[in-house]
């Protein structure tokens, strides 16, 4: 027998009460962690990804739209600009760094991007296995995507048109695994690369079919498949223009004349640029240029909005859990005076009375603190689930927050705090007065 | 052996009381006796250290309570002190077991499981070790409080009231025990009552006035 254990005897003496107080505490509890989670993780990965592109350019549209879709991976393009146009303002001396992005197909949902080696370097991705792709139609896989996908180097796989899974099969024309790259923590993760021409070469290749061979494949025939939407329009309208030049494929100067991409990321090589370069790109071309910071800062400041309500009340519900133990352990005092006083009979401390109120409100404190914490993970798992089925995007459940060491010592005060007043009044308990009335 | 010289206490400065000077030894029950409001009770707590007198000594095998700190009396009650009530209260969210190592535990002795068996087993209850007290009947409830009180072998045992809420065969039961008991525990026995019953069985009497 000891202070301890009378506590906790005293807690599962009163189930009803104890239950509503804890109920409380971890609800709140879980909520903020769960807020903490998703905020830094959310965080984490929006920056760790726009980490140096300073902009993007592509088809005029939403901003949004075109930095979610060209840095994030988790929208549609809004369509396509032609190369020439963009490799001009690539050249200019305000830039640094210009790598463009091509879109072609996908693999069960996971695009195939078709860009230079320096989009790995940009987000130090390193080869895990084999080698980065040369030639046309051959593909390294971002780290998360050779488990998933279940694909090795040297398989072979048919992409599906566009980026919806269940577009039509470009089957006459196979990918090749050549390379594996290891874990970055960014979008390459989840995308299967490749070289920009095949990209081209997988559209070129179906037209050139559907023309020259007069050769109706029900699925090949970009002209009448009218059930593709928009942004694939671009790529065939593309595609027509310059049909002639399919018989030099092998000239990559003339290849890349006239060919369209998705977009281009940049960086600048000093911060003047931005003053002049995006205005003059919006204003002066077919394209569009779009700040990578600025549009997550707005996209956040959308998120924050629903953040701030969550976590007010979270913080309510905080309170009314602590007020909820206040009032417990208030009520069981006010019954158990005499008690405290045949405590105090029996040799107790004043200080061990007080010590036993401020357990009861400890243990209740710690333990929805546990609780809390354990719901929030089960609840990131539950999120991950559906996060990486609907934008192939992880979120880790096993992080211990810096914040959430913050979050314990707030909940231990709110347990020592509401267990603090009935704690001076067992302290104070007058011995004599209580037994006579007993 | 217990000792008191002097005593004087006020709950107020118009209403101060004035006690006999108290003695009883082991083997020697002693009866306070007195109608209501003559301050039986508050000589009462006076003796068991749960008030503080405004002069006079207790003495308690040798140690002058009245000039313990507050922790120390605390600890010197719970170690040479028995005390039981007219209705006995005990920790309800415990047990009979643990009621009575709660005890042992906060007069700082040694958690002991076998005397607390052999106790209860005396009293004839042996078989409620585990049952919560407000299980219990009334004569029970009483019983469990006399072990409490002898378990930590106090010194002295103070009974306020212990047979005014019983009937006769309970009464007589309880004060036999009583008297056992701290025959066991070679303690002294103080009884504070109104209950005439007891005036047969004890001859040593102090009457509050």
């Amino acid at each position: 027998m000891n202070i301890q254990k009378l506590s906790w005897q005293n807690l599962s003496q009163r189930p009803l009460s104890t239950f509503m107080s804890l109920l409380l505490l971890t609800l709140g509890v879980s909520i903020i962690s769960l807020l903490l989670i998703l905020n830094t993780q959310l965080d984490d990965t929006f920056k760790k990804n726009i980490a140096g592109i300073d902009l993007v350019i592509g088809a005029k549209g939403s901003p949004l739209q075109l930095i979610l879709a060209s840095v994030y991976h988790i929208d549609n393009p809004t369509g396509n600009i032609p190369y020439a146009e963009a490799k001009e303002i690539a050249a200019s001396p305000l830039i640094e760094k210009a790598i463009p992005l091509a879109y072609g197909d996908n693999y069960k949902g996971y695009r195939i991007l078709g860009t230079e080696h320096s989009y790995i370097e940009h987000y130090d991705g390193t080869l895990k296995k084999g080698r980065l792709y040369e030639e046309k139609y051959e593909v390294v896989l971002g780290a998360t995507l050779a488990g998933i996908l279940r694909l090795k180097i040297g398989d072979e796989f048919f992409g599906n048109h566009g980026s919806g899974e269940e577009g039509h099969v470009h089957d006459d024309q196979a990918y090749v695994v050549v390379g594996v790259l290891n874990k970055t923590e960014t979008v390459l993760d989840n995308l299967i690369l490749t070289e920009i021409s095949s990209v081209w070469g997988i559209h070129d290749h179906s037209d050139e079919e559907a023309q020259e061979e007069e050769h109706d494949h029900e699925g090949h025939d970009h002209e009448e498949g009218d059930e593709h939407h928009g942004e694939e329009e671009h790529n065939h309208e593309g595609h027509e223009h310059h049909d002639e030049e399919h018989h030099d494929e092998h000239d990559h100067e003339h290849e890349e004349e006239g060919k369209e991409i998705t977009s281009m990321l940049l960086k600048w090589r000093s911060p003047m640029a931005m003053m002049s370069l995006p205005r003059m790109i919006n204003q002066e071309t077919s394209m569009q240029a779009a700040l990578p910071a600025i549009e997550v800062n707005r996209l956040f400041r959308l998120f924050a909005v629903g953040i701030d309500t969550l976590r007010l009340i979270a913080l309510a519900i905080m309170i009314i859990s602590g007020i909820s133990v206040f009032v417990s352990l208030y009520n069981s005092l006010k019954e158990r005076r005499y008690e405290m006083a045949l405590m105090r009979s029996m040799g107790a401390s004043r200080g061990q009375l007080l010590w036993m109120v401020l357990l009861e409100g400890l243990i209740l404190s710690i333990l929805g603190f546990v609780l809390g914490i354990g719901l929030s993970r089960f609840g990131i798992w539950i999120l991950s689930q559906t996060v990486v089925e609907d934008y192939h995007y992880q979120l880790q459940a096993g992080v211990f927050l810096v914040e959430e060491w913050y979050l314990l010592g707030v909940t231990l005060l709110i347990g020592v705090l509401a267990a603090l007043i009935p704690g001076i009044q067992a302290f104070n308990v007058n011995i004599s007065e209580t037994l006579s009335d007993g | 052996m217990i000792q008191s010289q002097h005593l004087k206490f006020g709950y107020s400065q118009a209403q101060v009381f004035e006690f006999p000077n108290i003695s009883a030894l082991p083997e020697e029950p002693l009866l306070i006796l007195g109608e209501s409001g003559k301050g039986k009770t508050t000589l009462l707590h006076l003796l068991a250290g749960l008030l503080r007198p405004i002069s006079g000594s207790i003495e308690v095998g040798g140690t002058d309570m009245t000039k313990l700190s507050t922790r120390e009396l605390d600890l010197f009650r719970g170690r040479h002190i028995g005390l039981v009530f007219q209705q006995s209260h005990f920790v309800s969210s415990l047990t009979v077991g643990d009621n009575l190592r709660l005890s042992q535990y906060l007069a700082g002795e040694p958690q002991n499981q076998e005397r607390i068996e052999r106790i209860l087993e005396r009293l004839k209850l042996g078989d409620k070790l585990r049952q919560k007290t407000h299980k219990l009947s009334v004569g029970e409830q009483q019983r469990v409080a006399i072990a409490r009180a002898v378990l930590n072998d106090p010194d002295v045992i103070l009974a306020d009231e212990p047979t005014s809420a019983l009937d006769d065969t309970n009464a007589a039961e309880v004060m036999n025990l009583l008297e056992e008991e701290a025959q066991q525990a070679k303690a002294a026995l103080i009884i504070v009552t109104h209950d005439k019953r007891l005036k047969d069985r004890i001859t040593q009497r102090v009457e509050l006035i």
